[in-house]
């Protein structure tokens, strides 16, 4: 008999997903548990296995297509006359309580997304396939504001105007925007549409962060404890600090929402940390940063870096959080500007640190001294709290032993 | 010598001075030629013999209709006539006044115009001849073609303009026969010949195929044939004419040989695009069977050469034309436009009146979607039934998936008229919810679609 096997719903709010690729095709025999394609949620690519043995007769979407939950994915004939019911998917990321919806919501970028002519033609006009725009309209009504802001090439108004030829294809190679780096794109341009960036930059001597990370590693591995000394990176000491510096400034763990004219401060702190992988770039999350251990925090990074370089991360892992940290320090650079996500209002970015001349005791030393960048958002915040957020970070990083004023 | 032309259009058609105009307000320099003659000029066979002489003959014959029948309870008129004399002569003014506003158009646009029969001398050269002048020679960059087409005649239907009439002939009639049969049921024979039965013509309709008006689903097409057959029209489908003696035409029929009396046959089987005397071999164009030309969907046939209208494969409708026309000139001019409608609307002013925007049921599903078709009857609506016109229906054909309207088909009093709105919501995508949150005016017959997508309503789920 042949069984459907449709989208499930991958948790967190995510309501359809872009079909990355396909590991089987019509025609193939496939058994349970095979790679069967592979998605992209808001952040994530999640590979769905096959909950059936059988024979692929239809897939429910091409790739680069958008998915609904709910939606046909594949369609296999088993040879059992009876299967039970339709298996629980495949991912960790698998809500078990959220059974798909009975009847799909119909995906929005498909053929015969709902457009108007003048959409159809503008569209045309600047050489966009319809069926490659997610419509942000009710039930994915394509508007002028999805095919971006390339200025219409409009008609001459009338009267005297020379024809002109059809605008010259881009040279070099053109490809689709797809995937991670599509979401990256459109949440980037949101933000640097929406969020009036503030910055301060400050130089911090790390001396004595590297030495008591020194101190602490050295102390756990005489503990015999070698797993929670490699994970005590220097990254994880400036997320312990970060984590508790932020919750004692509200500002910079907030959400703006203009439209309802209000501001939202979160009462704990999930901490987004910016992640390099292969798939692009992803910021898993720590949940609770404030409540957790200096250990529980390092135990955490080690595991979402992992598992976002291997791809298994769950959406669950992927949701945003309140704030966000970037260390593009390890990848080699000493300074850099941030963009803050949209519904947060601060990021921190930590440089390389690097050997340079310091004074201390009105002598010249070599020091190791580290770029640390806030940028804040100015509707929630003025100069003045971005100022003494960054200053209590920098004082922080500076001198790890002011952790323990928070315990006074 | 040759004279240049940087765009040339054949043909001021519906299409054709359509294109001229959209090419001249794009900045080009445009020679629009047109043979004229008994079945054109300036606004081509639309105006001068076909969509307006004939919606001017139907409003007569209606008006007559309805003050000499029962039509209309309560109205009585005596002494009610008609004057087919005086009718011509108002028609006549009626195409002059139109055929003057193109030209006008044409004029403030600088549209050059040539007056002659065109044909190809080569890829780039035409030649236009026009009795008692000197023959032309242009040479083009580019050429429009949108020639239109005429009707076709069986072997031994030829009309004589006496005895065997085109839609041609009726509609310049001053004086009416007593009888006529009609060859073939489609919309052309289908309009005049209700038209001629409401003048109180005797009117029989020969259709070789078993049904009328084959390109509308049955149930549209049934209200227009009880409605014939109320006006005394007799039909004899799949039935073929022999011969026409004297005043008896000789049938082929299913069950053997039929014959009727009548006084003049009005032939009108169908129509064929001018494409056969243009020497477009000499452009390179080849023929599709059919003898229209192929085109892109920018209407090119190649580099230089465009097609619209009725040369093109598709309904010979005159506003399918001018919107080719829009595509054709803009392409040509370099700018991106494409022929690519959601809807072309067909519309037949039969009694009832016919409608058809977007797909039908049938259409939708043979192209892969799944839809569901939403029906009203006329008499549900409530100005119909002040119109003591009931006999009739509206169909709306939504996509499950989105909710969209893919098309809507209506059989019933004005039905032309409300393609429009229908066809608005069909180009716009409108989804069911879209055409029930417009508040459509009451009493009127554009409520016909709004009511018969009260059932897809949205219901709170519980």
């Amino acid at each position: 008999m042949e069984v459907e096997f449709r989208l499930p719903d991958l948790g967190e709010g995510v309501a359809e997903a872009e079909i990355v690729e396909w590991h089987v095709a019509v025609g193939e025999e496939l058994s349970a548990d095979d790679p069967l394609v592979d998605v992209q949620t808001d952040k994530a690519i999640v590979s769905i296995p096959s909950p059936y043995t059988g024979k692929v007769v239809g897939l429910g979407a091409e790739e680069e297509e958008m998915v609904a939950v709910g939606a046909v994915l594949v369609t296999v004939e088993t040879a059992d006359a009876a299967v039970g019911a339709a298996p629980e998917a495949a991912t960790e990321a698998v809500s078990p309580t959220q059974p798909p919806p009975a009847s799909p919501s119909p995906s929005p970028a498909r053929e015969g997304a709902l457009a108007s002519p003048a959409i159809r033609r503008l569209a045309r006009e600047r050489g966009i396939e319809l069926e490659s725009i997610a419509g942000s309209g009710p039930k994915g009504r394509i508007q002028e504001s999805d095919l971006g802001t390339t200025p219409a090439a409009d008609l001459p108004p009338g009267g005297p105007a020379s024809a002109r030829p059809s605008a010259a294809p881009l040279s070099g190679r053109t490809l689709p925007l797809r995937g991670s780096r599509r979401l990256v794109a459109e949440a980037m341009s949101e933000a640097w549409r929406t969020i009036p960036h503030i910055t301060d930059l400050r130089e911090v001597e790390v001396s004595n962060l590297l030495e008591a990370r020194r101190l602490l590693k050295a102390r756990l591995e005489s503990r015999g404890e070698a797993e929670a000394a490699q994970a005590l990176t220097v990254f994880a000491l400036l997320a312990t600090i970060v984590a508790g510096v932020v919750s004692r400034h509200p500002a910079v763990n907030a959400t703006v929402d203009l439209q309802q004219r209000q501001i939202t401060y979160h009462d704990r702190v999930d901490l987004n940390v910016a992640v390099s992988t292969p798939q692009g770039l992803l910021a898993p999350v720590v949940r609770a940063a404030d409540t957790l251990s200096m250990s529980g925090i390092a135990r955490e990074l080690q595991r979402l870096g992992t598992a976002a370089r291997d791809g298994t991360l769950a959406a669950s892992d992927l949701t945003r959080g309140t704030v966000t940290a970037s260390n593009y320090g390890s990848l080699g650079s000493p300074s850099g500007t941030t963009i803050i996500q949209p519904g947060q209002t601060a990021i921190v970015g930590f440089g390389r640190a690097v050997e340079k001349p310091v004074v201390r005791g009105g002598a010249i030393v070599v020091g190791s001294v580290m770029q640390v960048h806030c940028s804040g958002d100015h509707r929630a915040m003025d100069g003045l709290e971005l100022q003494a957020f960054t200053a209590e970070l920098a004082a922080t990083v500076e001198n790890p032993a002011l952790l323990l004023a928070e315990r006074d | 010598m040759a004279e240049p032309a940087d765009l040339l259009v054949v043909g001021a058609g519906p299409g054709g001075y359509v294109a001229a105009a959209r090419a001249a307000q794009l900045g080009r320099e445009v020679t629009l030629v047109e043979r004229g003659g008994s079945e054109g000029g300036i606004g081509g066979s639309c105006l001068h013999v076909g969509c307006i002489p004939s919606k001017a003959l139907i409003e007569l014959a209606d008006a007559f209709h309805r003050s000499t029948s029962s039509s209309q309870p309560g109205l009585t008129v005596s002494g009610a006539n008609f004057d087919l004399v005086a009718f011509q002569g108002w028609k006549a003014e009626v195409v002059g006044t139109l055929a003057k506003g193109v030209e006008g158009l044409l004029d403030g646009r600088r549209v050059r115009r040539l007056a002659g029969e065109l044909r190809f001398a080569g890829p780039a050269r035409a030649v236009v001849a026009s009795a008692g002048e000197p023959a032309r020679f242009i040479d083009f960059r580019q050429v429009i073609v949108a020639t239109g087409s005429r009707p076709v005649f069986p072997p031994g239907l030829q009309p004589d303009g006496r005895r065997v009439l085109s839609s041609t002939d009726v509609l310049a009639l001053s004086e009416l026969p007593g009888s006529v049969a009609v060859v073939g049921a489609g919309y052309i024979g289908l309009e005049l010949g209700t038209a001629l039965a409401k003048l109180g013509v005797r009117v029989t309709v020969i259709e070789a195929l078993d049904r009328i008006l084959p390109g509308f689903d049955s149930d549209l097409t049934r209200p227009v044939q009880r409605r014939l057959e109320a006006l005394g029209v007799e039909l004899r489908l799949g039935s073929r004419v022999r011969a026409f003696e004297g005043e008896e035409v000789l049938l082929d029929e299913q069950e053997g040989e039929g014959r009727i009396e009548a006084e003049r046959l009005l032939v009108a089987v169908g129509r064929r695009p001018n494409t056969d005397e243009l020497g477009l071999e000499a452009l390179g164009i080849s023929l599709e069977p059919g003898g229209t030309i192929a085109v892109d969907d920018s209407m090119r046939a190649s580099d230089t050469v465009a097609a619209i209208g009725d040369v093109t494969a598709g309904p010979a409708l005159a506003h399918r034309a001018s919107a080719q026309a829009i595509v054709a000139a803009e392409a040509l001019c370099g700018l991106p436009a494409v022929f690519d409608p959601l809807s072309v609307p067909e519309v037949v002013f039969t009694d009832p009146e016919l409608a058809a925007v977007g797909m039908t049921a049938t259409q939708a599903r043979a192209a892969g979607l799944e839809v569901d078709e939403l029906k009203l009857p006329a008499s549900a609506n409530g100005r119909a039934a002040t119109l003591a016109a009931t006999d009739g229906l509206t169909k709306v054909v939504l996509e499950r998936s989105n909710g969209r309207v893919a098309g809507v088909q209506i059989a019933g009093p004005h039905a032309s008229e409300l393609a429009a709105g229908a066809g608005l919501a069909v180009e716009m995508m409108a989804t069911a919810e879209d055409v029930l949150a417009t508040i459509h005016p009451h009493p009127t017959l554009s409520e016909g679609m709004h009511s018969a997508l009260e059932p897809a309503r949205r219901t709170p789920v519980g």
